[in-house]
């Protein structure tokens, strides 16, 4: 399934932009009849193969036991959380993948609320309680609105959302500026050991900022966040301590723990050629290995339709040859691109 | 995992050691409506919640 949300002229409130979002996601027909925030006349469902999520619920009374119909406007109360929770089967094994939409700021939820972000957790009831969910920061109402504007996705006036989601993954992008996915990986011999589930979270919502948060829980925040990419791996236990961890922040432990995740230097793919010295650029399939709890190599692309690209390189839509495959290109700022199959 | 570990991983939060098992644990978490994050180390489970722990079995270690 791909949506291009569009924001229009008037900013929307984060819990209306979430629920648009979920409903898309765990639609069996998805449309712009589903959209209450989001530009029905200019949002555009470019694919509408259902993408195989289902609706668990959520902390907000009004979003439980169905996401609150389109129009609603029952939001939680100021300093209350507000989620809303999906789950997704994995290509092989029992355990879960759960993916949860989180309302950043907690103050009034009116259109100066435009913040939110996506993460992981291990398991999640239908009170929108989570255990193990992934990173991400949230402020109550005391602090300022803008101050975790580098964690979260946005949907500001004139803000574009490309939504791509199918049981492997959500990638949620910020047009022109950043973007956050959930993403299965390759099954290793540890999860299979283990029964987990192998994903990985990563959120980069403004693609300029390389500044890690090493942070591996939901965490508050008092003071305006300066970085941006933070992600986390799912109930991983250390096969040679033991040690389970819920979350574990796999740019820890650099020297042990590879792949390329993070993106963290805009200029690492620079133009290439090819055979015949004609210019191409490079693409990078994402992976990770965290070899410091003794974990195989993992790789998202190949179970997801992704690459990273440098930023940059075209327009959001324009077609990328990858090997003998068409993948469309997306603008996530000036950090770097992603380049996606969108059906 | 050592104390300094454990404020590494779950960050500056109040981290809790709980005398029982993960489903007590769920059970207590869920009954209270109040997601969580934990580690298991030697057997023993530390956790951080999104709202304050009012139970016996759940003991400060860090504010």
């Amino acid at each position: 399934m791909y949506a291009k949300l569009v924001v229009g002229a008037t900013a929307i409130p984060a819990m209306q932009a979430m629920r648009d979002i979920a409903r898309l996601v765990t639609s069996a027909s998805p449309s712009t009849a589903l959209l209450g925030g989001f530009s029905t006349s200019s949002s555009i469902i470019v694919d509408n193969t259902p993408a195989g999520w289902t609706y668990v619920g959520s902390n907000n009374a009004s979003d439980r036991p169905t996401i609150a119909a389109v129009g609603a406007t029952g939001y939680a109360a100021i300093d209350t959380q507000c989620n809303l929770v999906m789950s997704a089967p994995c290509l092989e094994g029992t355990a879960l993948k759960y993916a949860v939409l989180n309302v950043s700021w907690l103050g009034t939820m009116n259109t100066t609320n435009v913040y939110f972000c996506l993460t992981g957790a291990v398991s999640a009831n239908s009170s929108g309680v989570c255990t193990n969910e992934g990173p991400r920061f949230y402020a109550g109402s005391i602090e300022g609105v803008a101050e975790l504007a580098t964690h979260s996705l946005r949907t500001n006036a004139g803000d574009i959302i490309h939504l791509i989601a199918n049981e492997r993954g959500i990638t949620i992008i910020n047009e022109g500026r950043g973007m956050q996915g959930l993403w299965e990986m390759t099954m290793s011999d540890v999860n299979r050991f283990y029964g987990t589930a192998p994903f990985v979270q990563y959120c980069h919502s403004d693609s300029s900022n390389t500044s890690i948060s090493t942070i591996s829980v939901p965490t508050s925040s008092t003071t305006t966040r300066i970085t941006s990419p933070c992600g986390a791996v799912f109930a991983v236990t250390d096969v040679n301590t033991g040690v389970f961890s819920g979350t574990y922040e796999p740019s820890v432990l650099v020297t042990m723990n590879l792949g390329n995740l993070y993106q963290t230097m805009p200029t690492i793919r620079q133009n290439s050629i090819n055979a015949a010295g004609g210019p191409r650029y490079q693409v990078s399939p994402i992976w990770l290995q965290n070899g410091a709890l003794g974990h195989p190599a993992q790789s998202v692309t190949g179970v997801v339709p992704i690459y990273w690209t440098k930023g940059g390189i075209g327009s959001t839509g324009d077609s990328m040859n990858i090997g003998a495959d068409v993948y469309t290109y997306f603008n996530c700022g000036t950090g770097f691109g992603l380049a996606m199959k969108t059906s | 995992m050592t104390l300094e570990q454990l404020i590494a991983h779950f960050g500056e939060q109040t981290i809790y050691r709980f005398d029982g098992t993960a489903d007590e644990l769920s059970e207590l978490q869920t009954s209270s409506h109040n997601s969580y994050n934990y580690v298991i180390s030697q057997d023993v489970i530390y956790f951080v919640a999104q709202k304050p722990v009012d139970d016996s079995r759940a003991t400060t270690i860090t504010q």
